[in-house]
C-alpha cells in the first residue's frame, strides 16, 4: 500500500514536472492579438443586431421606419468596426512579416557559423527596432490626437459644443471640420 | 404626441405594480375560522420549523397538544386574535409564521419594497440619462447618412451578412 | 482504504495550490511551460480527487463499517443503490462531492476547444483552483469521510429512511452541481478583471456554463419540490425552509445575471452590474452549500453541526467578496458603459425593471430567511419567518415579473412605437380578458387568483403570438410549410425561442402553484373499513389495511377505493413504514393524480378497533408544475445546445488551450 502511494506522488510529480524537460516547446499561442480578437467580436455582435433587427422587422415587432433607421444606424457602427479592423490588421501583418523574415533568415543560419548568425541577429534587431520606431510613432500621434481630443469642439456656425467625433453640428447640421 | 404615450405608459404601469404590492399586505378576508387556516399561522414547536400544519414527523405530540389547543378555542368560538394572543403568550413570538406587522418588525415588509422602488427610482433615471445622450447621436448619424459613403466598405458588411450564419448571439 | 482516500486527497490540495499559483505567475509572465505544468497539475488534482471519491465508493459498496462515515450512513440491509447515494446523504460525503464535481468541471474548462477567450483560460484557472483548494482544506482537516473508528462496528446505523427515494438520486447532486457549476462563469469573470480583457469575451465564454449551472440547480430544486410532495406526506412542495430559499437565491439572481448580459452584448451597458451579479450569484451558492452544512438557521436540512466547518465557510465567503469587489473597484473605470438608448420605452427597460425585481425578490427572500437572527441581534426576542410571509411578498414580485416578461416579448430592441405596441397587444390582451370573464363566470371569486391566471395567461399568448408572428415572417422569407417554418425558426435562433420555451414553462408553473395553493381543499376523517368519507367530488371507500413484514422495516397499508362522481377510479393504498433502525416512522402517501387535480391521501393513525385516520387534499394543478418543470428543461437544453462550429476565421486560432 505505501509503495502503490509513493509511486502515485511520484507520478503526479513527473506530470506535473514534465512540460519543463520536454525539449520542443509548443508555440505560445499566447500572444494573440487583444485588440483584433475584441474588434472581432464586436463585429459579429453588430452583425447579430442586425440580424436580429431584421428578423424583429420581418416579423412585425419594429416598424419600417424604426427599422429603417435602427439598421442604418448599426450599419454605420458595423462599418466604423471593419475599419477599424483593417487598420489593426495592417499594424499586426507588418509585425507577421518581420517576424517571417527573421525565421527566414534563422532558417538559413542552419549549419553555417557563428559570425553568420551574429550578423542576421543584429539585422533582426534592426528589424525589430524599425518597428519600435513605428510604434513610437504611432504613439506620438496617438497622443497629438489624444491632446486634440481633449479641447472641446465647437461648431464654427452657431457655436454649440459638439462631440470630438462628431461629423456635423448636432444643433445646426453644418459640417464640421 | 407619441413620446408623450410612451412615457405615460411607463408611468401607468409603475402605479399599477405598486397596487399590486398594496393589495399583498392587505390580509385576505376571513370567513369562518377553520382549525387549518389558524394552524397555518403558527409554526410547530418540536423543532421540525415547518408550519403546524405540515409538521414531517409522523407521531408528534407537541403538534398534537398544539393542534389541540387550536381545536378548543376555535370551537369556543374565540376569535382569530384572540387565538393568536393566547399562542404568543404561551410560546412566544415565534410561534407565528410571520412577524406581526408592528414595530421593529415592520422593516422586513418595507424593505424589500422600498429597496424596489429606490431601485426603480435609479432605473428611470438612468434611462433618462441614455436616452438624451442616444438622441443626441441620432440626430447627428442621421445627418451624415446623406453623405459620406464608404461603398467598399458597405459591399463588404452587405457581402460578410449575407454569409454570417450566426444563429443568435453566442 | 483510509489512505486510499486520505493521501490522494492530501496530494490533491497540495498539487491545487500549486496550479493556482503557477496559473496566475505563468499568466502574468505568458510563460507557455509554465501554464503547460500549471494546466497538468490542474488534471492531476482531478484524477486524484477521482481515486479518493473511488475510494469513498468502494468502503459504501463493501460495507467497511470502520470508516466512520459509511458506518454512520449505511447498512447491511441498504440496497447497492442507496449505499452509492449515501456518498451525499452527509456533510463529509458531499462536500468531497462538491470538491470533486469541481475539479472535473476544470479539467472540462481548461480542454474545451475555444476560438475565443482563450486568454482568459490560466486566470480563471487559478480562480478554481483556489476554491477548489478551500474545499479541499474541508475535507481533510474538518469534515473528514476517511476517519476510522477504533472499533468495527457489526451494522451501520442505515440511510435516514426519509432519503430513501428516486428523488435522492436527483436532487443532492444536481443542486450541488448548480452550485459548483457557478464557479466557473465566477472565475471567468474575475479572470475578464483581471487580465483587463473586459469586452465581450468573457460574455461570450460563460454563458453556456451559466445556463447549465442555472439548469442544474432548477433540475435540483424541481425534484426537492416532487420528493417532498410525494415523501414529507403534507401535500405540498414548497415550505420556504431556509436551506430551500438558500437554493432558490443563487438561482434567482443566476436569472437576472442570465438576462442582463444579453444587454452588456447587445448595447455595452450594465458592465459593472453583471460583474455585481455574477459575484453575488457565485457567494449565494457558497452561502447556500454553508447553510446546508451548518445549524446558523433552524431547517429540516440540517445535518450534524459542527462550528470550524461554519468559521471556515464564513472566512472564504468574507475572503471571495471582499477581493471580487475589490478587484472590481479597482477596474470600475475600465467598465464604463458606452450607453446610449433611443427611446423610454424599449425592451431594454423592461429588461432593466426585471433584473431589478428579480434581484428584489432575492433580496426579501434573503432578508425573510435571516430576519429571525436580525430580530434577535437587534430585540433579544425569537421570531419566524414563514411561508405567509414569503408569499405576500413575492406573490407579487413574482406576478410582475412574469408580467414583465410578456411585455418584453412583444417590444422590440430600442425602439417601441405605440402603432406596433397597439397591434402587438391587442389579441394578447383580448385573450386575457376573455380568460378572465371566463374564470368570473365559472364562479372563482378569488381576485389574487384571477389576476394570477390573466396575468400568465397574457404572458403566454404574448409568447404564442410572437412564435407565429415568426413563422409567418419565415415562410415569407422561404417557401415551405408551416411545420417545418416553425421548426426552421427556433433553429435559427436557439438561444432566443430556447428562451420563451423556459418562460412558457415558468407560466405552467406558476399556474401551478397558484391553482394549488389558492384552491386546495383538505378533510380529515376517522372511518372503519366499509364506511365512506367524502372531499369535493370524490368518495373515498376505506376497504381494509394490511401488514407486511420487510427485513429492514414494518409496512401498514390501507387500501381505498376512490370514486369521482359516482364513477369508480379504482384503488389507492396509503402507506406507513416502521424501519428497523429509525425510531419515526415513513408516511408514503397516495396520490391519484390527473392534469386538472390531484387527490393525496395520508394514512394518519389508527386505533385498536381498526379505526383509522386519513388526512385527504385536493391539490388542484398540481402536475402542471412537473409539466411546466420538464418545458423549462427542453427549452435551456434548447437555448444551451452548441451551435455548430462557424467557419474557421483563423485557423491558427483552432487549437488546445494550454
Amino acid at each position: 500500500m505505501t509503495w502503490f502511494l509513493f509511486f502515485l506522488a511520484l507520478l503526479t510529480f513527473a506530470f506535473i514536472a514534465y512540460p519543463f524537460y520536454r525539449k520542443r516547446l509548443r508555440h505560445a499561442e499566447y500572444q494573440e492579438d487583444g485588440q483584433l480578437v475584441e474588434l472581432l467580436s464586436k463585429r459579429d455582435t453588430s452583425y447579430s443586431m442586425l440580424k436580429e433587427l431584421e428578423f424583429d422587422y420581418k416579423s412585425g415587432i419594429l416598424t419600417e421606419k424604426d427599422y429603417k433607421e435602427l439598421e442604418s444606424r448599426y450599419k454605420r457602427k458595423a462599418i466604423n468596426i471593419l475599419k477599424d479592423m483593417d487598420s489593426a490588421q495592417d499594424g499586426q501583418k507588418i509585425g507577421d512579416e518581420i517576424e517571417e523574415q527573421v525565421n527566414k533568415l534563422r532558417h538559413n543560419n542552419v549549419g553555417k557559423g557563428s559570425k553568420v548568425s551574429d550578423e542576421i541577429e543584429e539585422e533582426v534587431d534592426r528589424l525589430r527596432g524599425e518597428k519600435a520606431v513605428n510604434k513610437q510613432l504611432d504613439d506620438q500621434i496617438e497622443e497629438q490626437v489624444q491632446e486634440l481630443r481633449e479641447k472641446p469642439r465647437y461648431c464654427r456656425k452657431c457655436g454649440v459644443k459638439v462631440r470630438e467625433d462628431d461629423v456635423f453640428c448636432s444643433r445646426c447640421g453644418a459640417k464640421l471640420i | 404626441m407619441g413620446r408623450m404615450f410612451k412615457v405615460m405608459r411607463l408611468n401607468r404601469l409603475l402605479p399599477s405594480v405598486l397596487v399590486l404590492f398594496v393589495l399583498s399586505l392587505v390580509p385576505l378576508q376571513v370567513y369562518a375560522l377553520t382549525v387549518s387556516e389558524m394552524t397555518k399561522q403558527f409554526i410547530c414547536q418540536c423543532g421540525c420549523t415547518a408550519v403546524l400544519d405540515n409538521c414531517t414527523h409522523a407521531e408528534c405530540s407537541i403538534r398534537d397538544e398544539m393542534t389541540n389547543l387550536v381545536r378548543q378555542r376555535v370551537e369556543q368560538g374565540k376569535t382569530e386574535a384572540e387565538i393568536v394572543s393566547f399562542f404568543v403568550g404561551r410560546y412566544g413570538e415565534k410561534v407565528l409564521a410571520s412577524p406581526p406587522k408592528k414595530g421593529f418588525n415592520l422593516t422586513v415588509w418595507i424593505t424589500p419594497f422600498a429597496a424596489i422602488l429606490a431601485g426603480a427610482a435609479i432605473i428611470y433615471i438612468v434611462i433618462k440619462k441614455w436616452v438624451r445622450r442616444g438622441r443626441a447621436v441620432e440626430m447627428t448619424t442621421s445627418d451624415a447618412d446623406s453623405t459620406e459613403h464608404d461603398e467598399e466598405y458597405e459591399i463588404r458588411l452587405e457581402k460578410e451578412l449575407k454569409d454570417f450564419e450566426s444563429r443568435g448571439f453566442r | 482504504m483510509q489512505d486510499v482516500g486520505y493521501i490522494p486527497l492530501f496530494l490533491a490540495l497540495v498539487v491545487s495550490v500549486y496550479s493556482a499559483f503557477t496559473y496566475f505567475y505563468g499568466g502574468e509572465k505568458g510563460n507557455g511551460v509554465l501554464l503547460e505544468s500549471a494546466r497538468n497539475s490542474l488534471i492531476a488534482s482531478c484524477v486524484l480527487i477521482s481515486l479518493a471519491a473511488g475510494a469513498l465508493y468502494y468502503s459504501l459498496i463493501t460495507n467497511d463499517f470502520q470508516n466512520e462515515y459509511v458506518a454512520s450512513y449505511t447498512s447491511r440491509d441498504l440496497s447497492l443503490v442507496y449505499r452509492l447515494s449515501a456518498f451525499w446523504a452527509g456533510n463529509d460525503g458531499s462536500l468531497l462531492f462538491w470538491g470533486w464535481l469541481l475539479s472535473i468541471l476544470a479539467v472540462i474548462m481548461v480542454l474545451q476547444k475555444r476560438d475565443i477567450g482563450r486568454e482568459l483560460v490560466p486566470y480563471s484557472a487559478g480562480v478554481v483552483m483556489c476554491t477548489l483548494a478551500f474545499f479541499l482544506i474541508i475535507s481533510l482537516f474538518i469534515a473528514n469521510p476517511f476517519q476510522r473508528l477504533s472499533f468495527v462496528p457489526p451494522d451501520g446505523q442505515g440511510l435516514n429512511p426519509l432519503l430513501e427515494n428516486e428523488g435522492m438520486f436527483f436532487h443532492p447532486p444536481l443542486l450541488l452541481a448548480g452550485y459548483v457549476g457557478f464557479t466557473i462563469p465566477f472565475a471567468f469573470a474575475m479572470s475578464a478583471l483581471l487580465t483587463r480583457r473586459l469586452g465581450d469575451e468573457w460574455l461570450v465564454v460563460i454563458r453556456r456554463w451559466t445556463l447549465i449551472a442555472w439548469l442544474l440547480l432548477a433540475v435540483g430544486n424541481l425534484f426537492g419540490a416532487w420528493w417532498a410532495y410525494v415523501e414529507l406526506g403534507w401535500g405540498g412542495y414548497w415550505a420556504w425552509d431556509p436551506v430551500e430559499n438558500a437554493s432558490f437565491l443563487p438561482w434567482l439572481v443566476g436569472t437576472a445575471f442570465l438576462h442582463s448580459i444579453m444587454m452588456q452584448r447587445r448595447r455595452g451597458i450594465l458592465k459593472i452590474w453583471n460583474m455585481v451579479l455574477i459575484i453575488i450569484t457565485f457567494n449565494l451558492a457558497i452561502l447556500g452549500t454553508f447553510l446546508v452544512r451548518s445549524s446558523v438557521l433552524a431547517s429540516v436540512h440540517t445535518f450534524a453541526e459542527s462550528p470550524a466547518l461554519g468559521v471556515a465557510f464564513l472566512a472564504f465567503i468574507g475572503i471571495s467578496l471582499f477581493g471580487s469587489v475589490a478587484l472590481l473597484y479597482y477596474r470600475s473605470d475600465e467598465l464604463h458603459s458606452e450607453a446610449e438608448m433611443e427611446s423610454m420605452v424599449s425592451r431594454e427597460s423592461t429588461f432593466l425593471l426585471n433584473n431589478l425585481l428579480l434581484v428584489g425578490a432575492a433580496f426579501s427572500i434573503l432578508l425573510g430567511t435571516f430576519f429571525p437572527i436580525i430580530s434577535e441581534a437587534v430585540r433579544g426576542v425569537k421570531t419566524s419567518v414563514g411561508p405567509p410571509f414569503f408569499n405576500q411578498v413575492n406573490g407579487p414580485i413574482f406576478l410582475a415579473i412574469i408580467l414583465l416578461s410578456g411585455i418584453c416579448t412583444l417590444i422590440g430592441w430600442k425602439r417601441a412605437s405605440v402603432k406596433n405596441l397597439v397591434r402587438n397587444f391587442l389579441w394578447p390582451t383580448v385573450a386575457a380578458v376573455i380568460l378572465a370573464i371566463i374564470l368570473v363566470v365559472l364562479g372563482i371569486n378569488n381576485v389574487a387568483a384571477i389576476v394570477g391566471f390573466v396575468v400568465c395567461a397574457f404572458v403566454l399568448f404574448t409568447i404564442l403570438s410572437e412564435g407565429i408572428r415568426g413563422t409567418i415572417a419565415r415562410r415569407r422569407m422561404r417557401p415551405q410549410n408551416y411545420l417545418s417554418a416553425f421548426a426552421g425558426l427556433i433553429l435559427a435562433n436557439r438561444p432566443r425561442y430556447g428562451g420563451y420555451m423556459v418562460h412558457i414553462g415558468v407560466l405552467l408553473f406558476a399556474m401551478g402553484v397558484i391553482g394549488s395553493s389558492v384552491f386546495n381543499i383538505e378533510a380529515e376523517a376517522s372511518i372503519k373499513p366499509g364506511e365512506s368519507m367524502s372531499i369535493g367530488r370524490y368518495v373515498l371507500t376505506y376497504e381494509k389495511m394490511d401488514n407486511f413484514e420487510t427485513q429492514s422495516k414494518t409496512t401498514v397499508s390501507a387500501t381505498l377505493s376512490v370514486s369521482n362522481s359516482g364513477e369508480r377510479l379504482g384503488r389507492l393504498v396509503a402507506e406507513k413504514y416502521f424501519h428497523r433502525n429509525h425510531q419515526n416512522p415513513v408516511t408514503e402517501v397516495a396520490i391519484k393524480s390527473t392534469l386538472i387535480e390531484d387527490l393525496y391521501v395520508i394514512l394518519v393513525g389508527w386505533d385498536q378497533d381498526g379505526t383509522t385516520a386519513f388526512k385527504v387534499l385536493i391539490n388542484p394543478l398540481v402536475s402542471w408544475l412537473w409539466i411546466g418543470g420538464v418545458v423549462l428543461v427542453v427549452g435551456a437544453l434548447v437555448a444551451f445546445w452548441p451551435e455548430r462550429r462557424r467557419r474557421q476565421e483563423r485557423t491558427a486560432r483552432d487549437g488546445e488551450d494550454v
